[in-house]
């Protein structure tokens, strides 16, 4: 691991939204709660239930909206810059939030697998292709800003 | 977790975190990170610290906690009274 090639300060990080430790913290985990109460909420909904599609609606517009500014925060910047703008702290920071994204992306699609199939006869639902659909969503937005948010959850507030 | 005295030693030379920072080639928060013990360095930036601030790497670096500033004032006035005694 060498430092040698690091410049800070490099302006492209300008180019996205900074958040502080807390704020970011906060943000994705509303954004990820957001995300899995919409696809748990939407397993279950009927075309009846208006309050509970007004809430699903909701869950989805704070989720997707969440999961959009995190991608543009400077943790994503961390995330997925070029090594030789990063340090060795950044860079180990950064190892060790992707491994445990891979480990989230492991056991989501585990849960995928196993666990709307047990939802689905606990609840008595069909897996159609459009709760398929939606657990594709949750999985791709989820994952997307999973090692931005670990970075965030590791990163320290100093008052 | 491996101690360090940089706060002491950037503080005692006038050196800001950003300065330091670019001195070494990283991050200013990487010296945030450094100076309150949360992230141990590789032997590149230990060695890289302690050539900007001319001291040993074991005199920046430690296993053990360093003492106190305090302890350490005291027992080199007590050694230099001892000095002093002995004269």
């Amino acid at each position: 691991m060498t430092t040698d090639t690091h410049e800070p300060n490099k302006p492209s990080r300008f180019k996205y939204i900074l958040l502080k430790p807390r704020s970011a913290k906060a943000l994705s985990a509303v954004s990820i709660a957001a995300m899995w109460l919409w696809f748990l909420l939407k397993l279950h909904l009927t075309d009846e239930q208006t309050g509970v599609q007004a809430l699903v609606g909701l869950c989805a517009l704070i989720g997707l909206i969440g999961c959009i500014v995190m991608f543009l925060c400077t943790y994503n910047f961390v995330a997925n810059a070029p090594a030789s703008q990063l340090d060795e702290r950044e860079l180990a920071d950064r190892n060790a939030a992707y491994f445990k994204a891979y480990q989230y992306a492991v056991i989501l699609l585990l849960v995928g697998y196993l666990g709307t199939d047990f939802l689905a006869r606990l609840f008595d639902f069909q897996v159609t292709p459009s709760v398929t659909q939606n657990f594709f969503l949750l999985g791709f937005m989820t994952v997307l800003i999973t090692p931005a948010t670990i970075l965030a959850w590791r990163d320290e507030d100093l008052g | 977790m491996v101690a360090n005295q940089i706060a002491v030693f950037r503080t005692e030379r006038g050196i800001s975190r950003k300065d330091l920072a670019a001195l070494v080639s990283v991050n200013p928060q990487t010296i945030g990170f450094l100076e309150r013990g949360t992230y141990s360095p590789s032997v590149e930036l230990a060695l890289k610290l302690a050539d900007v601030f001319r001291v040993p790497v074991e005199a920046l670096f430690s296993l053990q906690p360093f003492p106190a500033l305090a302890d350490q004032l005291s027992a080199a006035q007590s050694n230099a009274r001892g000095v002093s005694h002995d004269d």
